[in-house]
């Protein structure tokens, strides 16, 4: 799943992973509540979140997303690379941190990663 | 015959005579009688003149009397009205006589110098506040004593930590003095300075990062041109570095935005207990075992109009703020209010959220204060941050509509206190 109120950044994402065998998209939220509601109904591998969601922010979303769907590994997406949130997504739960804009194979392997690991969980 | 006749006419003229004689003496009497009545008369007129005149004299005694006795009922009633408007002022008033020693103190005097009056009565100021003496006050008294010319001047009371003006007024025989606590006010107009300056400041700030953030674009994206186009690993390398500093950089001018409030904000009304709960376990998580952090949340819901996302990287970055503050032990408070918690009005109130964060550790240097809010400014080493941290919280809570204050003292901790508008309003910047 992907939550991020940037639908451009959300529709890069959705097109890179339709095009990688071993990935399925499923779904898009567009603020930290529904991300909790999407991540409990769909139970997803992967959860890219923005750190900046509006509705209570990328800290908050991981928070639910870890408590609705434990097995979900949360990979951080944000567009700064500040130490601070950064450390706080991660006591949040997350097991990733990217900044957008980094090069799309360094994207792609820490989805794979992610998922796998998830996959490990099970 | 003629001489009988002579006789009898002599006689009769006589007789005559003597009537007239009297007549006249009857006259004379009547007159002595009226001379005697009107001497009486006048002695009676007299008389009573007298004693109109003393009964004048008694009703103007009388009437001095009553006008005296009005007077001092009057000057009674004055002092009264008077001694009641000194005691009842919101000024502090006091009296001196010339040997220094108070002859007067209202009840704002015994507030303000935590002395009472019965303690300072008679007593020398110099040696009741000896901290006093070789100061400007000192001088500034005895200047309106010798000179015996009003004086009016500010000082900072250091025992209380309040700034006081104060107006001193000869008297007979010693000094009138007001003085009223304007620290309230003063400090309110360095605020107003201070966010002025900080507002010229990220007018320059915007300017300079949206410029550097078109440069920017252009750098990364032909970074990521000749990444595409790149034939071998190192050249690949070469250009992931360019894009991955490109990517630092924009994080930077991200921060810069954000104290210039020229940040996309998504405000909704939240409830600040709320979003401290729903973090705490972060919070916790973010701090070491050896601080201890403390939640004192209003019983009731804190709603605020502000964008959720943006609160909690504020509260984030103010807590690893007092994190960093605390070299050993210590302890870090949260605390939410529907009111303010400061001794001073502010402009939102009273439609407003507070939070506070209290930490116990190092405080921030007084000549440091003014300036914690400027962007690359930091009581840190460069290596443990840009100095953007508290730049960019200023910049969200200013476009957010609030405000934020700032209590510290060097060796004991600091205090921030935010405030946000309870409701969506005209006043939040866009």
């Amino acid at each position: 799943m992907i939550a991020d109120d940037d639908t451009s950044v959300g529709a890069a994402l959705v097109e890179l992973i339709h095009t990688q065998p071993g990935l399925a998209f499923a779904g898009f939220a567009f603020d930290t509540s529904s991300a909790i509601e999407l991540a409990e109904r769909e139970q997803p591998d992967v959860a890219i979140v923005d750190v900046h969601m509006p509705g209570g922010g990328g800290v908050t979303a991981t928070i639910g997303i870890k408590r609705s769907s434990p097995k979900t590994r949360v990979i951080a997406f944000s567009a700064e690379n500040d130490d601070i949130i950064k450390a706080a997504m991660v006591a949040a739960g997350a097991s990733d941190y990217l900044i957008k804009g980094t090069a799309i194979d360094m994207i792609l392997e820490t989805l794979r990663n992610a998922a796998h690991g998830a996959h490990d969980k099970q | 015959m003629a001489e009988r006749d002579r006789i009898r006419d002599q006689a009769a003229s006589d007789r005559d005579d003597t009537a007239k004689d009297r007549d006249r003496a009857a006259e004379l009497r009547d007159r002595g009688a009226e001379d005697r009545d009107s001497h009486a008369a006048d002695d009676r007129h007299d008389a009573a003149d007298d004693r109109l005149g003393a009964a004048h004299d008694r009703e103007d005694a009388a009437h001095d009397r009553a006008e005296a006795l009005q007077n001092r009922v009057d000057s009674a009633e004055a002092e009264r009205r008077a001694l009641e408007t000194l005691e009842a002022m919101s000024d502090a008033f006091f009296t001196l006589d010339e040997e220094w020693r108070f002859t007067y103190l209202n009840p704002q005097t015994e507030a303000i110098l935590q002395r009472s009056r019965a303690d300072l009565i008679g007593k020398n100021m110099w040696e009741e506040f000896p901290e006093g003496v070789g100061t400007r006050p000192d001088d500034e008294y005895r200047r309106a004593l010798r000179e015996q010319m009003p004086v009016r001047f500010e000082e900072h009371y250091e025992p209380l930590g309040r700034t006081l003006e104060i107006r001193v007024h000869p008297i007979p025989n010693g000094l009138a003095v007001y003085f009223s606590d304007v620290t309230t006010v003063r400090r309110q107009e360095e605020r107003l300075r201070e966010s002025q300056r900080l507002e010229a400041i990220g007018r320059v700030t915007a300017q300079v990062a949206h410029d550097f953030n078109n440069l920017l674009a252009a750098v990364r994206g032909f970074a990521e041109l000749g990444r595409a186009a790149a034939i071998d690993e190192k050249t690949t390398h070469f250009f992931n570095e360019i894009n991955n500093a490109g990517t630092r950089a924009a994080e930077l001018t991200s921060q810069l935005m954000a104290f210039a409030r020229k940040q996309e904000l998504s405000p909704a009304s939240i409830d600040l207990n709320g979003v401290i709960n729903s973090i705490y376990s972060v919070l916790r998580q973010l701090l070491p075992p050896r601080i201890a952090l403390q939640l004192s949340l209003s019983p009731s819901p804190v709603p605020v109009f502000a964008d959720g996302s943006q609160l909690e990287r504020v509260i984030i970055n103010l807590l690893v703020n007092s994190r960093d503050a605390i070299d050993d032990t210590g302890t870090i408070t949260l605390s939410t209010m529907a009111e303010s918690p400061l001794g001073v009005m502010h402009a939102i109130e009273p439609s407003a959220g507070w939070f506070q964060i209290t930490d116990t550790g190092s405080g921030i240097p007084a000549d440091a204060l003014p300036h914690i809010f400027e962007p690359f400014f930091s009581t840190k080493p460069p290596e443990q941050g840009t100095g953007l941290g508290l730049a960019t919280i200023y910049g969200i809570v200013s476009q957010s509509g609030g405000d934020i204050f700032v209590d510290s003292t060097p060796g004991l901790g600091t205090t921030m206190t935010i405030a946000l508008p309870a409701t969506a309003s005209l006043h939040q910047a866009g």
